[in-house]
């Protein structure tokens, strides 16, 4: 029961920079509650569709083992001319799930009770991204993977942020974002991927600053900075 | 099986979504060609009556639709190829996604052929008829045709993805050659060779001599049938699995 990705190369075509991510080696267990973090503009969406199995990678091979959940909170699978308990009934017949105990409970941890019957073209983004939310974190999974770890309007955000935390606590958790603040509540360990190799941290707080300093590395104000680092750097080496 | 049925279901269910009365449009293009064909027999053949003791509505409905079953069956291939977003859901494979959509389009060409045979059967007095499993076995073989040429073509499609624009001329010439419009006793005896060595040809003839008890056949094989298409599902699943772990390699 583990995600692994070995030797993986992705290449991203058909933009004006070509990225390129080479060489990614790392191995998540069902227990460990890991940040992925990917600095902006580096492709942080298509190595998350190749972690879900979306995307094959270019090259190298990613081992799914166990059950690993969908990227949360996609909803890109849900027909929008249907409401919201035929989306949901789709996910129970898809993972044997029980119809009659499953669907109260997405309908009612998304907090839509009013809206179940409603089409989803119909409604708010915010409740759409409640609905996915909650049709991920209600099936079990032995790995939760999550590309955002809170839904709906801000007020509506911490409920979201608890059952994040709670389910770190008996399964594996997975986040990917560009900014490490989104990861470090809920993770205690960090891959940084920075297209071409992969760091490991034990410590959120070090991954966080290692992505304030890339941050700050692609912004062309700090050019000089940058060109004093990179100097540094190459003196120290 | 759950994952098969939860995936052709949710496929049912966005069919034609985009356009008003959707599933009218996917059953109004065969019904379509039965009329036109019709109306062909009879001004241009000035004919009304039986063909080859087949009556002429049914005749149609015989060829037309079990062909159905098999070309949408064999335009699944892309699915198999492009990266879909139920692929995230770590239960669906690729073949999952095939078979689903596959699936679907069976269970909609199948729905169609009984609910227009069977009133048009009746109206014309061919009803019922002759051998009920032969004709449904035909269907289904005309789909699993479809499928493992599907899987067959995708490997082909991966390498040369322009083949898209063709298929569509290839399965109108493929359609014309296989009893759409005509039937095995219609042709002269020394074409035959040049003519059966297309299951689908089998499968519709099949059909018709499965429907009439006036129509026997002269050249419809179900074991050959069954032989293409053990051999096209070995070499479909083969070519999959083969430009699955080129790929991954």
């Amino acid at each position: 029961m583990s995600v692994e990705l070995r030797n993986v190369e992705i290449r991203i075509r058909g933009k004006l920079q070509p990225l390129d991510f080479k060489n990614i080696n790392f191995r998540i267990e069902p227990q460990q509650r890991v940040a992925l973090l990917c600095p902006d503009r580096v492709g942080l969406s298509s190595l998350v569709a190749v972690i879900a199995g979306i995307r094959r990678p270019d090259t190298g091979r990613v081992i799914r083992e166990g059950r690993l959940s969908w990227p949360i909170p996609d909803a890109s699978f849900c027909h929008k001319h249907l409401n919201f308990v035929g989306n949901a009934r789709f996910i129970a017949r898809l993972y044997g799930m029980n119809q009659k105990t499953f669907i109260p409970q997405v309908i009612e941890t998304a907090g839509i009770q009013d809206l179940a019957e409603e089409r989803l073209d119909r409604c708010p983004k915010t409740v759409l991204s409640r609905f996915a939310f909650a049709l991920g974190v209600c099936v079990p999974f032995d790995i939760y993977f999550f590309t955002a770890t809170s839904a709906g309007e801000k007020s509506e955000q911490e409920k979201y942020q608890q059952i994040v935390a709670e389910l770190g606590r008996t399964h594996g958790i997975m986040v990917a974002a560009t900014k490490a603040k989104a990861a470090e509540l809920h993770c205690d360990e960090a891959f940084l991927i920075d297209g071409r190799t992969t760091h490991y941290y034990d410590d959120m707080e070090a991954a966080a600053d290692h992505m304030a300093r890339l941050a700050k590395r692609s912004r062309p104000d700090d050019d000089d900075e940058v060109a004093e680092e990179e100097e540094q750097a190459f003196d120290d080496f | 099986m759950e994952v098969l049925s939860a995936l052709a279901i949710r496929e049912m269910q966005g069919k034609m979504k985009a356009s008003r009365y959707g599933y009218v449009w996917l059953f109004i293009e065969p019904l379509f060609y039965v009329l036109i064909f019709r109306i062909a027999i009879k001004r241009g053949l000035g004919q009304t009556g039986s063909i080859e003791g087949m009556t002429p509505l049914m005749y149609g409905v015989l060829g037309i639709i079990p062909l159905y079953c098999c070309f949408t069956a064999i335009q699944t291939y892309p699915t198999i190829v492009k990266p879909s977003k139920l692929l995230g859901f770590s239960r669906v494979t690729v073949i999952d996604l095939a078979i689903a959509n596959g699936a679907t389009a069976f269970a909609i060409y199948f729905f169609l052929f009984w609910a227009v045979s069977l009133p048009i059967s009746i109206y014309e007095n061919a009803w019922p008829p002759r051998n009920i499993v032969q004709i449904n076995l035909a269907l289904i073989a005309g789909w699993l045709l479809g499928m493992s040429t599907a899987f067959a073509l995708s490997g082909l499609y991966r390498v040369f993805p322009g083949i898209k624009g063709f298929t569509g001329y290839v399965i109108w010439g493929l359609r014309m050659i296989s009893g759409y419009v005509f039937c095995a006793a219609q042709v002269p005896m020394q074409y035959w060779p040049y003519l059966t060595w297309n299951p689908l040809l089998h499968v519709t003839e099949l059909t018709r001599s499965g429907w009439f008890e006036s129509y026997v056949s002269p050249i419809a094989n179900p074991s050959f049938i069954a032989e293409c298409i053990l051999g096209m599902t070995l070499l479909g699943l083969s070519v999959e699995r083969f430009m699955r772990r080129v790929r991954e390699a």
